[in-house]
């Protein structure tokens, strides 16, 4: 499957991105963005990756230009805020059968495989 | 012992006369494992074992240490290389003890064979190095692919961290006729494909390939067995039958921990996991099909997260609060436009994850986004299924044919794609088989009869055949192609 993973694009929400509240004013939205915009011009590595409620991920100037656009219109803006808006879970009970995290190492391969 | 050698005299003569006889390899490889067996006996009679200890015999000794380790890799090659040259990661030594040896199951493709053991001895390598390309040629300049072949093909593409690509592949090997494939090719497929379900929790999978009744391999009925109880299926193994399996197959210190985490799930059913509470929102909603969504393979979880999220999108509260933000951003839109953009999206994304798991669409929880992901899915598969067909037409119309391992790739792909289509909506079976069944066939005569590459062939075959219950004449065709291809074998 060479399509993107739903998780992916989840992470490249733009409030993710540029690491702003939902509640956060256009200016406010615009300051992040040039701050990261200078920040990734001068290679900072706190800059390159971010947080979400989905796990890390890396960014680029390129990836805030387009979040920068897609919070300036404001229908996309709305829906890019319901994607946002992710509630804190419950801490998860322990699910015993979920996967096996050294599998292939069952199989003597020396390096784990690509997800 | 008389006949034998007046057989092999005999052959000698007749070669030497200028007529070569035209024995099978696997007959001669049985013969010289047999004179080597003889030869082996012979020498061990010679040295009565208390004189191992004292050195009166010494060159009989010697001639015997020298002797014992040669005759053990030409008499059970196979062995050899799983037990020490693949575990040791030397590649190398593997490809040239399946050419050298002559294991029985590999006697048809030996150049593939040795691949397949040097590809796996190069996964337990530190690394791959210029090796990985030397193989690729070689595999490339096989004159036979079949079985070990194929699964060759996936171990490199495995190698080359190509997951999906060696996935289509050993699931071919897999499905693949007793006479094309030997066991161990088979296992290591089976095996493989085994432990990808298991890495990434997908035990269903897992019960499923091991599960295979005679044709079920010790080490994937063993994981079989423990998946069956992580996933609560019916009927459980008892802790003692589990014990047994896990002892009688290989690899125990790798599964030992899962087999320890297995017998430590509690004996009495597990209570299902509460229904969310409709009202908690989407923004639950969504961290709910977060949680699921890292663990796709709990299906029920995950459906039952996406028809939450359904629900919630549509709700009075949520509504309220899309049409609060248009206002307060000014936006002209309105608010079914924006639910309609929200389900637009995750259809879309629940697509890609349809596509990947097509056991979804069966599911008990399947609601109208997951049907109307189906339907994308559906389109998307039948368009690469006709594209596919349509360039079969082609290359026949034209008599071009790529190389061996290109063309099993290929249908590797179109089968997989053809498979998922069927797994997500049975009923298009007919249809699929209307698309599919001139071009596919045509094209497998073609490399039967022109490329003479008859295990192809006889694969595509056999698929079509798996699929034609609704066309009478078209399945009389096929098993007779079917019983051709198999004899020309």
């Amino acid at each position: 499957m060479s399509r993107q993973d739903f998780f992916t694009v989840w992470r490249a929400n733009p409030f993710f991105v540029l690491e702003v509240p939902i509640e956060a004013s256009p200016a406010e939205i615009e300051r992040a963005g040039q701050k990261l915009l200078a920040l990734l011009a001068v290679g900072s590595d706190g800059a390159r990756f971010y947080q979400t409620p989905l796990g890390r991920a890396a960014r680029d100037a390129n990836g805030v230009r387009q979040a920068l656009a897609a919070l300036r219109d404001p229908q996309t803006r709305v829906l890019h805020e319901l994607w946002a808006d992710i509630a804190q879970r419950a801490k998860q009970t322990e699910n015993i059968a979920e996967v096996w995290e050294d599998a292939e190492r069952a199989l003597g391969w020396t390096e784990k495989w690509p997800a | 012992m008389a006949g034998l050698i007046g057989l092999i005299i005999f052959i000698v003569i007749w070669w030497l006369r200028g007529r070569p006889v035209a024995l099978p390899a696997s007959f001669l490889a049985v013969i010289a494992r047999i004179v080597l067996l003889i030869i082996t006996v012979l020498a061990v009679n010679r040295i009565p074992l208390l004189f191992l200890l004292v050195s009166s015999h010494t060159a009989d000794v010697l001639e015997f240490i020298l002797w014992a380790p040669v005759a053990i890799i030409f008499g059970v090659p196979t062995l050899f290389l799983e037990w020490v040259v693949v575990p040791l990661g030397m590649p190398r030594v593997a490809y040239w003890t399946v050419r050298c040896c002559w294991p029985l199951g590999l006697i048809k493709e030996l150049d593939a064979g040795g691949v397949m053991y040097a590809a796996l001895a190069l996964g337990h390598a530190p690394s791959a190095g210029p090796l990985f390309d030397l193989l690729q040629r070689r595999l490339n300049r096989a004159k036979s692919v079949q079985g070990a072949g194929i699964v060759a093909i996936g171990l490199l593409a495995a190698l080359r961290s190509d997951r999906d690509r060696a996935c289509r592949l050993f699931q071919m090997a897999d499905m693949l006729d007793t006479r094309l494939i030997s066991r161990a090719a088979r296992a290591i497929a089976r095996d493989w494909l085994v432990v990808d379900a298991a890495r990434i929790g997908n035990w269903r999978e897992v019960v499923r390939l091991g599960r295979r009744g005679r044709a079920s391999s010790r080490w994937s009925y063993s994981v079989a067995r423990i998946a069956e109880r992580l996933v609560d299926e019916r009927p459980r193994c008892e802790n003692l039958l589990l014990w047994l399996c896990w002892l009688v197959a290989p690899r125990r210190r790798a599964t030992l921990p899962l087999l320890r985490r297995a017998l430590a799930l509690p004996r009495a059913p597990r209570p299902s996991e509460p229904e969310r509470s409709e009202g908690a929102g989407l923004a639950q909603a969504l961290a709910d099909l977060a949680g699921a969504l890292k663990n796709r393979h709990a299906q029920d979880d995950l459906l039952r997260s996406i028809s939450a999220v359904d629900l919630q999108i549509d709700s009075e509260p949520t509504r309220a609060r899309i049409q609060q933000r248009l206002e307060a951003l000014d936006a002209r839109q309105d608010t079914d436009a924006i639910v309609a953009d929200f389900r637009k999206s995750l259809t879309s994304h629940l697509a890609d994850l349809l596509e990947a798991c097509p056991d979804l669409a069966r599911r008990q929880y399947a609601g109208r986004l997951i049907k109307e992901a189906e339907a994308q899915v559906r389109c998307r598969l039948f368009k690469d299924i006709e594209a596919q067909c349509t360039d079969y037409n082609e290359r026949l119309k034209n008599q071009l044919s790529l190389e061996t391992v290109l063309e099993w790739e290929i249908w590797a792909t179109l089968r997989d794609r053809a498979d998922r289509l069927l797994q997500i909506d049975p009923a298009s079976e007919h249809v699929l088989f209307q698309t599919m069944y001139i071009p596919v066939c045509n094209f497998a005569v073609f490399q039967q009869n022109k490329c003479k590459r008859l295990a192809l062939a006889h694969e595509m075959y056999a698929w079509l055949r798996r699929h034609s219950d609704s066309h009478p004449g078209a399945s009389q065709l096929l098993v007779r192609n079917i019983r051709a291809a198999l004899v020309w074998q």
